[in-house]
């Protein structure tokens, strides 16, 4: 990314602005929903027969949306264990770090977790670049670590090459929303000159590079290609514009709800035409993104890797109690901090307490509300049936049809 | 041809935007030579409690009126609390309070408002025209023409008014000015007023433009801000006009005919050769370093 001295300086005036924060948070004891980690955790180690979670991800700045969201999917996940007698008796107690979704706090964040010898197991973050800064620092003990919402195909990578068996990946991967979104585009819909508009980061950049051969080897072509930065760039007129004159029949969007709905909303201003097709990527496919669009939004197709209209009995349970407890639908973040949370659950009551948990936790299989937890030889989760929404009415719709349609279109490529 | 006008249309509108936030800063460069890094923060907090009010259910037109009020009384405190202490002191020192109460600002507004972006409902027109092809918004003539006219009312304000004389006195010399009877800092407050006034209309521009209001605008928008002002002129009013569409048509041109992924590179260059070329902006005035 091409970022001027300018935006660098914003970034380190922010995190400027997040530490003095956290400083005034830690001081005056005021921690809101983050409570000092190292004093709750040293009196978690005499509060006998707890079982001391760490939990780390953004709980505050910009992207704390997603960390919140998982962090309520996990307190809702334990509350449950709990409250129908905990693991052989033993309750289970979240402890809570704040990485900002930003990679030198989530060093930071890892270091303190792994000095700290009363954690059973860690969860979290909930960005990518966070995940790939606290994988080495877990690997000096080993510590077992469910990742619930780092979709970086690089985390794979780095898994393999150092043989990480300690860490699991929860969430579905970019490689993966790429190929989904070009099949819909080509192959289900028979759009095949495609505009792009991706965020500039890893996120974006990865989807992208996994869509792209899947474009050209389903005999579409690429009518324009543009990007923007992340959670800075408010007028996407320019992009638009471009696209509105490439002549393209389908837009993707391959970035974050905040910054494609804010785009959407600008499509009539740069002359798009509304006959274009809008397909939006995993990470789109959020309630805000619509209040963000506006009216822009209505029949723009959503390929999340999770829906809560899926209608398996688990899900309908989970969506419910999770509207009880926060009044609102879940995220894909929540569903994945709520798995991650059964993940450890269930591998603890697979073996005692005994054996290596990190073991247990990849030979685990279960149903949750997201569809099938198992991972592969690297610690992933298996392909996940991609879910096609609709916006219809200002509401993101499950459509059966072509989510069948899509399905079928991807086993015969 | 087309996409030429359309991108010439829309980086005029976003360039009017960034006009109304750079003159208030220039206005306050102008005086007292001082960069003002909290105004970007300024702009944010007002635009945030005029958000507040239409989330209460308060008329539009009132909760504009309210955030103007708010934003009047904003600049005025942190003018009084953190820079007025500090006006004889070294240049660094209250630029670095500037940065401090641009912080609290935002970290402030974070607590209260939360960290997501949050849409902007506005009464302002929201339909479009097409002449020939070419897509002109009913928000970007209302941009356009509330940013000429502020440019107007400021023009007159400034070189017909008693107020605008003792403005131009202070900034050609302060002990002077005050000698003569001028209550220096009733103006300077007043300055401060004004310019926290005009962000507000740009934030509410911005806000209903891009229907989006999220806590780091501000700092984005200090940097267009300064950005704008530098490339104009600092200090000129006339400079921060044109400074603010030279940036908007720069980011729009460059990521239209460039490529949008150097957007910020070609702003900067630009700058850059601007500065090399004109080191006081396209429109400051050569002038000697005060000492």
């Amino acid at each position: 990314m091409q970022r001027s001295a300018f935006w660098s300086s914003q970034s380190a005036f922010r995190t400027l602005g997040r530490l003095s924060l956290v400083g005034l948070v830690a001081v005056g004891g005021t921690a809101g929903s983050a409570h000092a980690g190292n004093q709750s955790a040293a009196n978690g180690a005499q509060r006998a027969g707890t079982i001391e979670i760490a939990s780390f991800g953004a709980l505050t700045g910009p992207d704390a949306v997603y960390g919140v969201s998982s962090l309520n999917g996990q307190r809702l996940a334990v509350d449950e264990i709990n409250a129908s007698g905990g693991i052989d008796g033993r309750k289970l107690a979240l402890v809570q770090y704040d990485d900002l979704c930003e990679p030198t706090q989530a060093a930071i964040v890892a270091s303190k977790i792994i000095s700290n010898k009363s954690f059973t197991a860690a969860i979290g973050p909930v960005c990518s670049a966070d995940a790939l800064a606290a994988l080495p620092i877990f690997a000096r003990t080993g510590v077992p670590l469910i990742m619930a919402g780092d979709s970086a195909p690089q985390i794979t990578t780095m898994v393999k090459e150092h043989a990480y068996t300690f860490a699991t990946r929860l969430s579905p991967q970019d490689s993966q929303n790429g190929p989904e979104l070009a099949t819909l585009a080509i192959s289900v819909l028979h759009k095949t000159k495609i505009a792009i508009l991706y965020s500039e980061d890893d996120y974006g950049q990865g989807v992208l590079a996994a869509a792209k051969p899947v474009i050209s080897k389903l005999g579409g072509s690429v009518a324009a290609q543009e990007s923007y930065t992340p959670s800075t760039t408010k007028d996407f007129t320019p992009q638009l514009t471009k696209i509105a004159g490439s002549g393209a029949d389908v837009l993707l969007l391959l970035g974050y709800y905040s910054d494609t709905g804010i785009a959407v909303s600008q499509l009539a201003r740069a002359g798009v035409s509304p006959n274009v097709t809008l397909i939006g990527s995993d990470s789109t496919a959020q309630q805000p993104f619509v209040t963000l669009a506006g009216a822009a939004a209505n029949g723009v197709y959503l390929v999340p890797f999770y829906s809560p209209n899926n209608p398996s009995a688990v899900n309908r349970q989970f969506v419910t109690a999770y509207e009880k407890a926060y009044g609102s639908a879940p995220t894909g973040n929540a569903v994945m901090g709520y798995q991650a949370v059964y993940t450890l659950a269930n591998a603890m009551r697979a073996g005692g307490s005994s054996g290596d948990l990190a073991e247990r936790i990849r030979a685990i299989d279960f149903e949750g509300p997201a569809g099938t937890v198992d991972f592969d030889a690297n610690g992933d989760l298996k392909g996940n049936p991609a879910t096609v929404l609709r916006v219809s009415n200002g509401k993101l719709v499950a459509d059966q049809k072509l989510t069948i349609a899509l399905e079928k279109a991807l086993k015969s490529d | 041809m087309i996409t030429f006008v359309q991108q010439v249309i829309n980086g005029a509108a976003a360039g009017s935007v960034y006009a109304l936030l750079a003159v208030g800063y220039n206005m306050v460069y102008g005086l007292l030579g001082f960069i003002n890094f909290a105004h970007g923060d300024l702009y944010m907090f007002s635009t945030f409690i005029v958000l507040a009010m239409v989330t209460l259910h308060v008329p539009f037109w009132g909760a504009v009126a309210v955030g103007m009020v708010a934003a009047c009384f904003l600049g005025m405190s942190v003018e009084r609390i953190a820079y007025r202490p500090l006006r004889t002191a070294n240049r660094i020192a209250p630029t670095v309070s500037a940065v401090g109460v641009a912080l609290v600002l935002e970290n402030a507004a974070q607590v209260i408002w939360g960290p997501a972006t949050r849409p902007f409902p506005t009464p302002l027109p929201q339909g479009l025209f097409r002449v020939d092809g070419v897509v002109i918004t009913a928000m970007q003539i209302v941009i356009l023409l509330t940013a000429a006219a502020i440019a107007v009312a400021l023009r007159v304000g400034v070189y017909h008014t008693s107020w605008g004389r003792k403005l131009r006195a202070i900034r050609d010399d302060l002990p002077t000015a005050e000698l003569v009877g001028i209550s220096v800092n009733r103006l300077v407050s007043s300055v401060y007023a004004v310019g926290a006034a005009l962000g507000l209309i740009s934030g509410v521009l911005f806000a209903a433009y891009y229907n989006s209001v999220y806590v780091t605008m501000g700092l984005t928008g200090t940097l267009n801000a300064f950005t704008a002002a530098v490339l104009g002129g600092i200090g000129s009013i006339g400079g921060s006009f044109a400074g603010g569409l030279a940036l908007g048509l720069l980011q729009s041109l460059g990521a239209g005919y460039i490529s949008s992924g150097y957007q910020n590179t070609i702003t900067f260059v630009v700058l850059i050769v601007v500065l090399l070329l004109r080191p006081n902006g396209m429109f400051g005035k050569l002038t000697a370093a005060r000492a």
